[in-house]
């Protein structure tokens, strides 16, 4: 078949479906929680700028997300992230941090923190295989909305910002960690 | 429901009326199995893992038992603290015929190789009250009314071991009494977070820089 992770069998330990799903809208919902909150640090910044608008957009839509998710924790009664208030704060930071570095580094901020975003949702996809057709469906729509962010913040001069490869690098990774963090906290 | 769960209710009915005596040991389970009209084989079957699975399922009863009582009554006219009143007052109604049971339950759990099911019990008890009576938290507000809510049950379900009261008159002021102190914290805990810095300031340090633009504009222009 493809690749070797998506066939593997069960193995003793790994959690079963039911923890798995806990875990995917856990995870999700604190991801669109913070993303969210990045939005809203670079609005406090940028919000009357010629971005302006832009950023709104984007941010209704994680607020869409986000939404969705909460209503999903309390239909499957999901535990949320233990770590929400860090969410609140870390998100909202460096939101604001990249939104005052220029208006090329907050773009910069969202290509990244959207790419990684995107491969999350598509590992989620996989994972999921044929079950949860109406929570898959949610993800393929937000995941084509989350690429649409990343593809503004490139038409945005997003690669012009100062020091991008490492802006770039140490995002992406903080958003893989957050990721790894909210799956089991 | 399913034969199985009607089953295990059975069981588990005729087992709580045993551990009065027994305690919560096999022989009672055997007992409770062949009082309710089982064989020990279907006992075993039911429950493979024992007291441990007959506790689990007290659980899963007891939440049967609330929700069942809460789809009766009329939520929207109650305030929450009112409505949380209600479901434990239904909980501990189901429990009144087996207090000594109980009792025998409260020392089981509280042994070293049965504190970790205790707290498990005690953790899915609050969640199940919260989502029966409609608790919409996704924050952390979602941790701290569980936690509340577990001291309050526990403490409740302590006093009642000892109600002697008609109607478990006096579990329901204690527990009123407690609802009241866990408003009074959370509306504490409010203010001070309005106070210090961690409700005011902290998501949003960029309130401060908004003041020092403003004195700086507010200054008349240097010659």
């Amino acid at each position: 078949m493809t690749s070797q992770s998506e066939t593997r069998r069960p193995l003793p330990g790994d959690p079963d479906p039911q923890q798995r799903l806990a875990g995917i809208i856990r995870v999700d919902h604190a991801g669109e929680f913070g993303a969210k909150r990045i939005y809203e640090g670079q609005l406090a910044i940028l919000g009357r700028g010629r971005h302006g608008t832009t950023l709104r957009h984007m941010k209704e839509q994680e607020q869409v997300h986000l939404d969705r998710f909460s209503a999903l924790i309390r239909s499957h009664r999901v535990r949320p992230s233990a770590l929400m208030p860090f969410w609140h704060v870390a998100g909202y930071a460096l939101g604001a941090t990249t939104a005052l570095l220029g208006e090329r580094a907050a773009m910069a901020c969202t290509v990244a923190v959207e790419e990684v975003i995107e491969t999350h949702y598509a590992r989620q996809l996989t994972a999921l295989g044929d079950s949860e057709p109406v929570l898959r469906e949610d993800i393929a729509t937000f995941r084509a909305e989350e690429i649409e962010h990343r593809d503004i913040g490139l038409a945005n001069q997003a690669t012009q910002a100062p020091g991008y490869p490492l802006l770039s690098a140490v995002i992406k990774a903080g958003s893989r960690a957050a990721i790894w963090l909210a799956e089991r906290l | 429901m399913n034969e199985r769960t009607q089953q295990r209710d059975d069981i588990l009915i005729a087992t709580l009326a045993e551990t009065t005596f027994d305690g919560w040991t096999a022989r009672a389970l055997r007992t409770g199995a062949v009082a309710a009209g089982f064989d020990a084989a279907t006992a075993r079957r039911l429950f493979p893992g024992g007291i441990p699975d007959v506790i689990d399922h007290l659980s899963d009863w007891l939440d049967r038992r609330m929700q069942d009582g809460l789809a009766h009554a009329d939520l929207t006219a109650l305030r929450t603290p009112d409505r949380i009143a209600l479901a434990v007052r239904l909980r501990l109604a189901a429990l009144s015929p087996y207090r000594e049971g109980c009792r025998r339950l409260a020392s089981h759990l509280a042994l070293p190789v049965a504190a970790a099911q205790g707290l498990r019990h005690l953790a899915r008890a609050a969640d199940a009250i919260w989502v029966a009576v409609g608790d919409q938290a996704t924050d952390i507000n979602w941790y701290s009314k569980r936690a509340t809510l577990a001291a309050v049950y526990s403490t409740t379900f302590l006093f009642w071991l000892d109600d002697r009261s008609e109607d478990d008159r006096e579990t329901m002021a204690f527990l009123e009494r407690r609802l009241g102190n866990a408003a009074q914290f959370g509306k504490a805990a409010r203010r001070l977070g309005a106070l210090t810095t961690l409700g005011g300031l902290l998501p949003s340090p960029l309130r401060m820089m908004r003041q020092v633009r403003r004195q700086r504009t507010a200054r008349p222009p240097v010659r």
